[in-house]
């Protein structure tokens, strides 16, 4: 097991390698530069010259490439263009703990719902119970985030007006342990609606996986031995059947976690959240070299590590799992 | 007369034994029809590539028509869903929106399907480096949030698309239509949908590699092409049928998304996508929440409708499901 962990740790390397040499080329084929504008005006030609000496833009790209993994290694992820008082270090640190705060209270959100609904649907199969929650969990699944996002803005912002709607995580403070906020009444007035709009897909979608899995698992033979044995229903679906359902949804976590990435882009856009989906978008449109690397590189590290935990949790649930 | 008895014994068996013998396809039907969702699923599909291919014809007036006296209108009979900030008219754009992801959203789906079957079939068939190859490279776009890489591509692509199609007289006018940009947004998400496919498709395939038909076709000496295309591909179809009904879904998604963001198909061309960031950062409009509902329940509704969809053709074609 250690060894093959290790072994895809090693692989991790040139994955990244890869991704990051992808980016480079494709953000630098991007047409126009980073300093095109200053707000609204176009800069001239000189001072563009002078900004692009700055940051060595008029170097080969051959040789900017090298430069730039050169400082990778050292932990350095360049400066931002257009934020120019900001590396790219600052950014991540400051917006990358409001983005995995948004990620993990949505995959949250989405296990304490998903989890329990797809069990009493699954326990109450063919009733109405049953009925109404895989109705839901495909309305859920259906309804994307660019609609959901905005309706409840429109709902709880606009029309009553309970709750903020935008600024999550715009006045910057210190976090504990470099990703854990605050717990005050304003941070979570400030999460709730985003949370909402990233987890209820997720959750309808850990519901149907769990009620497919845990309506297969009930018909199986040990399941029918636990019960002439005279066991309870609570041991048995708790202790025999719960763990042997859960390894699917266990393995669409990995995919689950790579949608709430995706979704973070969206859903940092429509709150206005002050995440790194958010500064990727508009680096993005800015060719903000820099941080379209340093996001794009951080991203691939996330779904690697993710898809590793998945892969090593898989084979602690399922001994019959063995990696080589 | 023995031979008459024992054709009498056989029809006796058909009668009486054997369910009664349908066409496969009605038997398809049969399977689908149960599932009662996927049925209003496959209407609001049908509705879909009605609307899109007879947009000319439903939409009252025309995608770029503006009336600048008639600006921000909330909906009325001449509007049915009001007009936007350029006095265009909403339902016309909606109808015409419906254009757009009819083009885009299958042919992302085809072109992803295409290069997923092709790949994974390869992988799981050949093996060996042609494996290693595939799946590292396929390793490489998983380490990738798909709408990541869309959007660089689609944003690097773009100029280069149109200056390249402006050489041409015969597609110079593409560019100014807007359909350059519907091949920029193809690409990249053909670019981005096939790993998954690919990795589905080899699963399926090493699987069935193990079966006794497989192994009885190649003692016969039947060259590989045909191993590949006339036995492995059907068996491994019914899955890969699933996932390109939920692709759909996906890729009209994954449109509207690339749209909202701003990158992807660029005004005037209407998009869903666009349309509902257009309106949603204007509330105290009167034509507000109606611009934004429209576009929002349309795409969550062909989401909805593929999703059901991909079910009954699951339970349909599953022979697992089979009741």
């Amino acid at each position: 097991m250690t060894k093959y962990v290790i072994r895809r740790l090693l692989w991790a390397i040139p994955v990244l390698f890869a991704v990051g040499t992808v980016t480079f080329f494709l953000a630098r084929a991007l047409p126009g530069g980073p300093f095109d504008f200053a707000g609204d005006r176009s800069l001239p030609e000189s001072v563009v010259r002078n900004l692009e000496r700055k940051y060595n833009l008029d170097w080969p790209l051959w040789k900017q490439f090298l430069a730039y993994w050169w400082d990778l290694l050292r932990g350095d992820l360049g400066p931002s263009f257009r934020s120019r008082s900001l590396t790219v270090n600052d950014i991540i640190k400051q917006t990358f703990p409001v983005s995995f705060q948004l990620g993990m209270l949505s995959l949250l959100l989405g296990l304490a719902i998903g989890l329990p609904a797809g069990i009493i649907a699954a326990l109450n199969h063919n009733t109405w119970l049953d009925y109404t929650s895989s109705f839901i969990a495909i309305l859920g699944v259906s309804i994307p985030n660019i609609v959901l996002g905005p309706f409840l803005i429109w709902l709880f912002g606009v029309k009553l007006g309970w709750l903020p709607v935008a600024r999550w995580g715009a006045d910057y403070t210190e976090f504990y342990l470099g990703f854990i906020p605050p717990m005050t009444a304003k941070f979570w007035r400030h999460a709730i609606l985003p949370t909402i709009t990233l987890g209820t897909a997720l959750s309808a979608s850990i519901a149907r996986l769990t009620r497919a899995s845990l309506l297969q698992v009930i018909r199986e033979d040990y399941i029918r031995t636990a019960r002439a044995k005279g066991l309870r229903e609570r041991s048995i679906i708790l202790g025999h059947a719960l763990k042997n359902a859960l390894i699917p949804v266990v393995t669409i976590l990995g995919p689950l976690f790579a949608a709430v990435v995706t979704g973070s882009f969206i859903t940092e856009q429509i709150f206005g959240i002050n995440g790194l989906g958010r500064h990727f978008v508009q680096s993005v449109t800015n060719r903000d070299y820099p941080v379209i690397m340093g996001t794009a590189l951080l991203y691939a590290v996330l779904l690697i590590i993710a898809n590793l935990v998945v892969d090593v949790l898989y084979a602690w649930l399922d001994p019959r799992i063995r990696y080589e | 007369m023995a031979q008459a008895q024992l054709s009498g014994i056989k029809t006796g068996l058909q009668a009486d034994v054997l369910p009664p013998r349908r066409h496969p396809l009605a038997e398809f039907w049969r399977r689908y029809r149960r599932n009662r969702l996927a049925v209003v699923g496959l209407v609001i599909a049908i509705l879909f590539v009605i609307t899109g291919v007879g947009a000319p014809w439903i939409a009252p007036y025309s995608y770029t028509e503006q009336n600048l006296d008639a600006v921000e209108l909330p909906p009325s009979l001449a509007h049915p869903l009001g007009t936007d900030d350029l006095g265009r008219d909403q339902f016309s754009r909606l109808v015409w929106a419906a254009r757009t992801a009819l083009i885009v959203a299958p042919s992302a789906t085809v072109v992803g399907v295409t290069l997923g079957l092709v790949f994974g079939l390869m992988a799981g068939y050949f093996g060996g480096w042609v494996d290693r190859l595939i799946m590292r490279l396929s390793d490489v776009l998983f380490a990738f949030p798909g709408l990541l890489f869309a959007l660089l591509i689609a944003a690097t692509l773009q100029p280069r698309f149109e200056a390249w199609l402006l050489r041409f007289e015969v597609t110079k006018p593409w560019v100014r239509s807007g359909y350059a940009e519907f091949l920029v947004v193809i690409t990249a998400l053909s670019a981005v949908g096939w790993p998954g496919l690919a990795r589905l498709v080899r699963g399926q395939i090493l699987s069935l590699r193990r079966e006794p038909f497989i192994e009885a076709a190649e003692a016969l000496g039947i060259p590989a092409h045909r191993i590949l295309f006339r036995h492995l591909l059907p068996n491994a179809l019914p899955p890969v049928i699933v996932a390109i009904s939920m692709g759909m879904g996906g890729a009209i998604l994954a449109e509207a998304s690339l749209s909202f963001l701003g990158i992807g198909i660029q005004p005037p061309t209407p998009s869903w996508g666009a349309m509902i960031i257009n309106n949603f950062q204007y509330w105290r409009r009167p034509s507000a929440p109606w611009m934004l509902w429209a576009p929002g329940l349309v795409v969550a509704a062909l989401v909805f409708a593929f999703n059901f969809i991909g079910d009954g053709l699951n339970e349909a074609l599953n022979p697992r499901e089979r009741r």
